[in-house]
């Protein structure tokens, strides 16, 4: 008997292991066809993005079956180690979300893919070419453009009426600026500006739209001038002396105060105000529309102001590795371009779209009040930041310098000398 | 005679087999051994090797035709880097301040929890509760805590009248190294409280009762009877955390990310930045080498330690 029901249960596994089996082989061959992208990204990390680039997914795999996007959630902050360890380690994904910075730096390193011969005709030539450049190294193209976030001079209105201001002259010069924060400054709790002063190769991006328009450009790819930013310098130990910003803040720290209504002025991206409404329901369009206007960066001496690219644009790169770069592209190319995407996740967030025929789709987006001010006077001041091999290194030693600035009494031409020693260094490096 | 005789045969194969199990069992452990001493050097060995290669050319991760063999260049251009020198200032300052203050704050928990009656033993578990928290939530807690504009330290600094204005922690060279020692020194503390705790368990009590029987009052007892005894502990403990200290990461980038300035930049931070935010992969070796060499010297004379008999 014993016998018997050892048999049977001998039977039994050996079928049900041949039935997982063939199970899973059926699996395997239905599976066979599909391609799956790995997609590094930190829009499924935050709260304000998830479920917009989720929806996008979605819509491009419904339309593309044989195509599966696995997120792989890296935080903004994290994405340019990230990347640089998992490509250099032999552990690259297919696709990743980057800054200007990090994504020219990978292509200095030769881990990501020239687009030019991968972008379909319509979508090169449909692209917004400041946008395009940005990602040009060794006169070949290496990012996407997904999103436009140059930065525009937000100003509160409320704010302005409760400090004495007229709510719809924001200031037009550096020095209406001043005068502007020294008034909001007497209301308690408000904190006049936004300025990103984190010791990161991001705040030197940031900092360079201000440095361009109060002084000169710190660097480009043949000199080094920081020790001539006398006069930015000094501007920028005042802000803090003054108490017009929070020192060593990041960028996106200042935004839930906008949304508190405790900032007078901000210096960012189109997505400010999706990211304002994130934090609270209650700032629905009108109100945010009631609470803030935007315009171009008060201008400097000359009369003239400018906004660098590259500080909060979002792009794409396909990585060398990649086996599926054509269906890569497709994919980067929807994320930027598709109807869904500009529905579900381009202009809900606020940003910019990158082609031109985005706003032809959408004619909604020129009657926008603050769409119409990004695309028709911001977008012409575009300067775009000398992204290189070098960049990285030498926008992080600046950061990190300028914090001495306002942080210290050192003489400011003392510590712009030291900076100017450090770059000269890694320039002289690559003679 | 022949009893002597068959008691040396006896002798010689007992040793025989002696010597032979000897040899039997250390193959076993040679051979038991092999699969995690193989894994252990590739994956402790190999890196560090790998390093120190690369710490003699001159290699950058964003010029990747660029690496040549340039010998001593890297550490030569160390002897002059001024951030180098500053990260070593700052090393040993944060080191040893934040061991210093931790086993003086632990050693007077451990006391007084020493003396506590056995229904209190459950303390020993709570104080362990900053002990357990990873190291990048302590730093977010401590970055809000000493938040100038929403932190609750310049509240309730500033409600009980010590500062007038609200003080910006983290946005001060000095202030910022406060901040971050302190919150090295609140997650710290658990670790040597029980050490201590432990060590403490083990002072003999006729001891401490013959002290106060020959009129020792309670400081003459801790000084020439519990502190002799417990000496080891301390020193173990606190070169222990020494060395985790020398190499601490998560909280300092934290809060302060080297910051302001390179005012709280350690040598562990300041090479992650070399490597991973300006890439200078061989110059970021060379500086690592420097500081193995530093942290193996301590590691032997901890070892020593831990072989010496107090």
């Amino acid at each position: 008997m014993s016998k018997v029901k050892s048999v049977c249960l001998l039977t039994l596994l050996v079928g049900l292991v041949l039935m997982l089996v063939a199970c899973s082989a059926g699996e395997t061959s239905s599976e066979s066809n599909q391609i799956e992208l790995e997609f590094v990204n930190w829009a499924t990390a935050e709260k304000a993005t998830e479920e917009k680039i989720n929806k996008v997914i979605d819509a491009f795999e419904s339309e593309n079956p044989n195509i599966k996007i696995k997120p792989v959630t890296v935080p903004f902050s994290e994405i340019q180690n990230q990347l640089t360890v998992m490509s250099n380690g032999g552990n690259a994904p297919d696709i990743a979300q980057v800054d200007a910075s990090t994504g020219v730096s990978l292509a200095a390193m030769g881990v990501l893919q020239p687009v030019d011969d991968l972008l379909s005709q319509d979508y090169e030539s449909d692209l917004i070419s400041s946008y395009y450049d940005t990602g040009l190294y060794e006169d070949k193209h290496y990012l996407v453009p997904w999103t436009g976030g140059i930065n525009g001079f937000w100003y509160n209105k409320k704010i302005m009426k409760e400090a004495g201001l007229d709510p719809n002259k924001p200031p037009k010069t550096m020095v209406e600026l001043d005068s502007a924060m020294e008034a909001v400054k007497k209301l308690p709790d408000v904190i006049p500006l936004q300025f990103d002063t984190s010791p990161r190769a991001f705040a030197a991006t940031f900092q360079w739209s201000f440095m361009a328009t109060i002084d000169k450009i710190p660097f480009d790819n043949e000199n080094v001038q920081v020790d001539e930013l006398t006069k930015y310098g000094e501007w920028l130990r005042k802000l803090v002396e003054k108490e017009y910003t929070l020192p060593g803040k990041k960028l996106g720290e200042f935004r839930p105060l906008a949304a508190q209504n405790r900032l007078a002025f901000a210096f960012d991206a189109p997505l400010f105000k999706g990211t304002v409404q994130s934090f609270d329901d209650a700032i629905t369009d009108e109100v945010f529309n009631e609470t803030w206007g935007v315009t171009t960066l008060p201008a400097g001496e000359d009369g003239k102001s400018y906004s660098a690219i590259g500080g909060s644009d979002h792009f794409t790169a396909v990585f060398e590795d990649s086996e599926h770069k054509k269906e890569a592209v497709k994919f980067l190319e929807f994320l930027a371009n598709s109807d869904v995407a500009l529905e579900e996740y381009v202009m809900p967030m606020g940003n910019l779209p990158v082609t031109s025929s985005a706003a032809e789709r959408f004619p909604e987006l020129k009657e926008s009040p603050h769409m119409k001010v990004f695309l028709n006077d911001i977008l012409p001041t575009a300067i775009v930041p000398p992204f290189g091999a070098d960049y990285a290194d030498m926008a992080t030693t600046f950061a990190t310098q300028m914090q001495e600035l306002i942080t210290t009494k050192t003489s400011i031409q003392e510590i712009l000398d030291q900076i100017q020693k450090d770059l000269d260094t890694v320039t002289a490096d690559n003679e | 005679m022949p009893n002597n005789k068959f008691r040396k045969k006896k002798n010689n194969v007992q040793l025989k087999n002696r010597g032979g199990n000897l040899h039997d069992s250390s193959k076993t452990a040679v051979i038991l051994l092999a699969p995690g001493l193989i894994i252990m050097s590739f994956v402790i060995l190999y890196p560090l090797l790998r390093a120190f290669i690369l710490s003699f050319y001159n290699r950058e991760l964003t010029k990747p035709n660029q690496n040549s063999f340039v010998l001593f260049e890297n550490f030569q251009r160390l002897l002059h880097d001024d951030t180098f020198w500053t990260t070593v200032k700052n090393t040993f300052t944060f080191t040893l301040t934040t061991v210093f203050i931790s086993v003086i704050i632990a050693l007077v928990i451990a006391i007084a929890l020493d003396q506590l009656p056995k229904k209190f033993s459950g303390l020993r578990g709570l104080i362990l509760i900053p002990w357990v928290i990873p190291g990048i939530v302590v730093g977010f807690l401590f970055l809000y805590m000493f938040d100038y504009d929403v932190g609750i330290i310049n509240f309730f600094l500033q409600r009980l009248g010590v500062i007038e204005e609200y003080v910006p922690w983290l946005m001060d060279g000095n202030l910022a190294m406060i901040a971050i020692i302190v919150a090295h020194v609140w997650n710290q503390i658990p670790f040597h409280t029980l050490m201590i705790a432990a060590g403490l368990k083990t002072v003999p009590r006729d001891l401490q009762e013959a002290a106060f029987a020959e009129g020792a009052n309670r400081w003459q007892e801790f000084w020439h009877v519990t502190l002799p005894n417990i000496k080891g502990i301390l020193v173990i403990s606190s070169l222990l955390m020494l060395i985790r200290n020398f190499n601490n990461f998560p909280i300092i980038f934290t809060m302060t990310g080297g910051g302001p300035g390179e005012s709280t930049l350690t040598s562990v931070l300041h090479i992650y930045k070399l490597a991973f935010e300006k890439f200078q992969l061989s110059y970021a070796s060379a500086v690592g080498m420097i500081w193995v060499v530093v942290l193996l010297v301590m590691s032997i004379v901890y070892i020593r330690l831990l072989q010496k008999e107090y």
